[in-house]
């Protein structure tokens, strides 16, 4: 046990080690195809499968091009833009990656991502089959910046089982605020401690019932912030009250102990907003589920839409072809081949979505076609926005939300949270970049 | 033994008392011992429990309102399901390739270094001693992006060079700081005996500091081996190439865009963190009062 | 402090000049592989992330100078100072916590008692969880209705708090779990507690002393070098905690939990201002050296080590 590695011994193996380690990662260069691209995703095991038969399907048709699917790693973990960034900055970034929403106008106002206006029009791709409400996140100072690869609105995810013990309708277009709020009161029982039982609603993004109340965040010239005027002060009264005063939805104590999320699938929860993807989990459940559209507000029907952002690095050295994959990957073809094993996504195309691949989706105890035509319906009807496009989106974002928090806390009126939101905004917007 | 307070005592009762007092409180003392240290081991060992049990459970009850402790039926098959979902064969010998390859440097360089800021005196040491400190007080997020941009010139990014390099010239100032510490604990006398005898400053390190300082390079070994496992954000930035990956990242691929798989990933958490702590665990034995300096005077 | 029956010997020949040279060379070569390291690969990218606090960059961009003005804004920035704050509290709490914490825990596992190897590698097991399942389980631990730890709590009459959704018991929960971190210290300390001559605790108990005396005597001030090292390097670690906050509470609610570190990283890699973020590092960075002077400071007076060169 006293036996001494020599110095030579320890410098042979550190030496063999890395050199071993350093082999490993060389990796061998091929020279068959002419281009090279690369699209970047966070990835996970599920998604990493699930774009294979769409690289296959690429490869195969365009054989001068060589795409990979690079995914950045990590998972949907936070650290995904830290990676992509570092990247950025080192020139080794993807040529065409996935955004969060909400960045693309950041990323386009610091050139990282080029303008794809020109290989449109070159390619001759029509872009009217896209959803408008998709493609205006992509505009910015009058250029189109991206394409997206999928995107679902967010509707109204039902319990059929409770709604039926309760005896009441399932949701659909009739629904106002009045007839939400019934239902979900009636939905929604406490024990003898008050505490939660089973709470009627989920408590919907602030943005939703700001614009169904008529409210807008920022006004369409994007330099002011209009969340203090009263129209989104109602909307934000809304939301607040179905958390403080009815109590229907969960509040920061009952998200402490399950998320919406789960507290459906646990039977606890009566409603929830959710985008398709979340039929990942959904699908899981054990008792019966739909979907249905978002209720009509005093102003308008109006909810919140996900895109999947599909953009160009600028500094990629093959722009061309990178456009080529990334409009396969945004065609219907590209979308059906990823979207239609598992179902898990929502289309970006208005031809899809009309597909049978689409409309006759159903997975689990999934109780009717809601889960595929409720989002279908929102969008067609223009019943979807999307996060404002602004360069400063991320920081407009998080001090609001910080303002939402204090009100849904119960510390601070509607009128207050609205002010004080829209001052701190007003702030950032006539700060200098 | 004998002690003052029982000096007034007869000779038989001294004895009675010597014979059963010592013996009663040694055994009342080890059961103490023992239910305290079982007591606080349930609530350490609650986390880990939480984590076999989620991954044991069907995907449905993971959410179920109370959560339970107990998985409605044993799900055996998560296990066979998370290792092949992703080849974590490959991942944990890229691991067990980078781990070897890192802490042998760092076992080097760390000593050498540390030797030198303990056990030399030399122009400039306590302010290289507090440079070295001060890495360790930045954060390494602000420094990702340019040491990124550093290695990507240098042609490193998507290999192991950034992350087994460095180790070979002591990149981890915690484990000098802690060889140091250690290092100082050490009575002055054997180096000067041995300079006496003629002996050079290598081999009185070699000789003599290193193999008196077994406990702290094992408690190195064990943190380095540690640390690597878990690695996360330096193998993301890197490593490109999924076969490249390592065993941390791996498990961060069980997060999806709109849910995570939850019992795969436990199930993928809890096999991966055996290796672990199977080397701490039979590390940990050398961690017995006795084995260094016997018969050394103060 | 003194210790029983430790004498220090002295006699040690007197330097020669060449012995001096000879020594400051021997000293300069051993610490050869970290000075190339810290000039090739580490100051590099430090100096870099010090001159961009002086600029507004957005990492994909070329940086643009604007000299003090990120350290100006900072004034305003009624955030950086709450996190600041925030970031103190949990140091200022859970650093002595955890290091006393190890400490017993090490000297109650330096027994050679039956099953010893078992009852440390369960202290151990919280440390080596992967992170994502860490936050997950915590929160199903610190659940106000049906987590454990209300349950406990209700069984003494109390009636727990809503931990991770109050702005009150957030920090609180935080530095909770922070308490199961200590599995590294235990380790160190461990290995520290194998370094103390035995010979000590004879003597110790031939005069009569009880455990705790035992303890307090010898094995403290001996095992000061590594309370010092948990110190700082607690110190350290806990200002630039991040992660958790990170996964768990994303700062709220309502900036309870906002964490120094974590508004960094905001500013750095979500609003593309890595120049401020920079700035705010650099005042941490002042923050920490200057708490770890103090602390290196009074190491004199109360850090002993067998080993060091007087004079």
């Amino acid at each position: 046990m006293h036996q001494r590695l020599g110095r030579r011994d320890f410098v042979r193996i550190g030496g063999g080690a890395a050199v071993g380690a350093a082999l490993l990662g060389t990796t061998p260069r091929t020279s068959r195809a002419q281009v090279t691209v690369s699209y970047g995703s966070p990835g996970g095991v599920d998604e990493d499968e699930a774009w294979k038969p769409v690289f296959a399907a690429f490869n195969e048709s365009h054989p001068d091009i060589e795409a990979r699917y690079v995914p950045l790693g990590g998972g949907y973990a936070p650290q995904y833009l830290q990676n992509l960034q570092a990247r950025i900055a080192g020139g080794n970034a993807p040529d065409v990656f996935f955004v969060m929403d909400g960045l693309v106008a950041g990323f386009a106002e610091r050139n990282v991502i080029v303008p794809i206006d020109d290989y449109v029009q070159a390619a001759g791709e029509p872009l009217d089959d896209f959803f408008a409400a998709h493609l205006e996140s992509f505009r910015y100072k009058d250029q189109v910046w991206g394409l997206p690869r999928d995107g679902a609105p967010m509707a109204l995810f039902y319990n059929a089982a409770l709604f039926d013990e309760a005896g009441i309708a399932y949701p659909d277009q009739t629904w106002d605020w009045t007839i939400f709020l019934e239902a979900a009161t009636a939905l929604t029982t406490r024990d003898a401690g008050g505490r939660a039982v089973q709470l009627g609603t989920g408590r919907g993004e602030w943005v939703n019932w700001v614009w169904q109340a008529g409210g807008e965040v920022l006004d369409p010239s994007g330099s002011t912030c209009q969340l203090g005027e009263p129209p989104a002060i109602e909307g934000l009264r809304f939301a607040r009250d179905l958390v403080v005063e009815h109590q229907v939805a969960p509040s920061a104590e009952d998200l402490a102990d399950q998320t919406e999320n789960d507290m459906f699938l646990a039977g606890r929860l009566a409603m929830f907003f959710g985008a398709r993807g979340a039929l990942g989990a959904i699908c899981k459940a054990d008792f019966p589920f739909d979907a249905a559209v978002a209720p009509q507000g005093p102003g308008r029907r109006m909810t919140r839409t996900n895109v999947g952002p599909t953009v160009l690095w600028s500094g990629s050295p093959n722009q061309e072809a990178a456009f080529e994959l990334m409009r396969f990957i945004c065609s219907a073809e590209g979308q059906r081949l990823k979207i239609e094993p598992t179902g898990f996504a929502f289309p970006s195309r208005m031809s899809s979505t009309n597909e049978e691949w689409f409309t006759g989706f159903q997975c689990g105890q999934s109780a009717g076609t809601g889960i595929n035509l409720a989002f279908r319906e929102e969008i067609e009807q223009g019943w979807v926005r999307t996060w404002p496009t602004h360069p400063r989106w991320p920081e407009i974002s998080t001090a609001i939300t910080e303002e939402i928090d204090a009100l849904y806390q119960g510390n601070k009126t509607p009128e207050q949270t609205g002010q004080d939101a829209a001052r701190k905004v007003n702030e950032l917007l006539t700060a200098p970049a | 033994m004998l002690t003052r307070d029982h000096a007034h005592l007869g000779h038989r009762a001294r004895r009675a008392r010597f014979a059963s007092r010592p013996y009663l409180a040694r055994l009342l003392r080890r059961v103490a011992l023992h239910a305290v240290l079982l007591v606080g081991s349930a609530v350490f060992l609650l986390p880990f429990l939480w984590s076999v049990s989620t991954s044991l459970k069907v995907e449905r009850d993971v959410f179920a309102f109370p959560p339970d402790l107990n998985p409605a039926q044993l799900q055996w098959q998560n296990y066979p399901d998370a290792l092949t979902a992703l080849p974590f064969g490959r991942y944990t010998l890229n691991t067990l390739l980078l781990a070897g390859g890192r802490i042998v440097g760092i076992m080097l360089s760390c000593s050498l270094v540390a030797f030198a800021f303990s056990r030399l005196r030399w122009k400039g040491r306590d302010m290289l001693f507090f440079v070295l400190l001060a890495t360790l007080m930045i954060p390494p997020e602000i420094t990702l992006v340019p040491q990124y941009i550093l290695f990507s010139k240098l042609g490193w990014v998507n290999t192991y060079l950034p992350l087994i390099v460095p180790a070979y010239f002591a990149d981890n100032a915690f484990f000098v700081f802690l060889l140091r510490q250690f290092f100082l604990t050490i009575p002055r006398d054997l180096d000067d005996a041995a300079r006496i005898d003629g002996a050079g400053y290598f081999e009185i390190y070699w000789r003599i500091i290193l193999p008196l300082s077994k406990p702290a390079l094992v408690a190195v070994g064990i943190f380095a081996f540690q640390n690597n496992w878990n690695a996360f954000l330096q193998p993301l930035i890197y490593l490109q190439n999924r076969d490249l990956f390592t065993v941390g990242l791996g498990l961060s691929l069980f997060q999806e865009q709109y849910y995570t798989s939850w019992t795969l990933l436990m199930a993928a958490s809890v096999s991966v963190m055996l290796p672990v702590l199977i080397v701490f665990f039979l590390l940990q034995r050398r961690f017995i009062q006795g084995i260094t300096f016997t018969g050394l005077k103060g | 402090m003194a210790v029983m029956g430790l004498q220090r010997e002295r006699g040690v020949p007197r330097r020669t000049s060449r012995m001096t040279l000879r020594e400051n060379a021997a000293g300069w070569l051993f610490v050869l592989p970290w000075v190339i390291g810290f000039v090739a690969f580490t100051g590099g990218p430090i100096l870099t992330a010090f001159v961009v606090s002086f600029t507004d960059w957005d990492i994909v961009n070329a940086p643009r100078w604007v000299g003090l003005a990120n350290y100006r804004r900072m004034l305003d920035d009624p955030q950086a100072l709450a996190a600041l704050k925030v970031t103190t509290i949990y140091t200022a709490v859970s650093v002595p916590l955890q290091t006393a914490l190890a400490f017993v825990l090490a000297l109650l596992l330096n027994n050679p008692i039956r099953g010893v190897g078992i009852y440390r590698t369960i202290f151990y097991l919280p440390t080596i969880l992967p992170v994502a399942a860490v936050a997950v389980i915590w929160r199903w631990v610190l659940s106000p209705q049906y987590g454990i730890f209300n349950y406990l709590l209700s069984l003494i009459g109390v009636e727990g708090p809503a931990w991770l959704a109050s702005t009150s018991w957030a920090l609180p929960a935080l530095i909770l779990m922070s308490l199961f971190q200590i599995g590294g210290a235990l380790i160190i300390n461990l290995a520290g507690l194998q370094g103390v001559p035995a010979d000590l605790y004879e003597a110790a108990v031939v005069d009569g002393a009880s455990w705790w005396r035992k303890h307090w005597n010898v094995t403290l001030p001996m095992m000061t070098p590594y309370i010092l090292f948990q110190l700082v390097i607690g110190l350290v670690a806990a200002l630039q905690v991040f992660v958790q906050p990170y996964l768990m509470t994303q700062g709220g609610p309502q900036d309870a939990t906002l964490f120094f570190l974590l508004y960094v990283y905001r500013n750095a890699f979500e609003f593309f201002s890595m120049g401020y973020a920079s700035a705010l590092t650099g005042v941490l960075f002042l923050y920490v050296v200057l708490l770890t002077l103090l602390i290196l400071r009074s190491a004199r007076v109360w850090v002993y080590y067998e080993g060091q060169q007087k004079g």
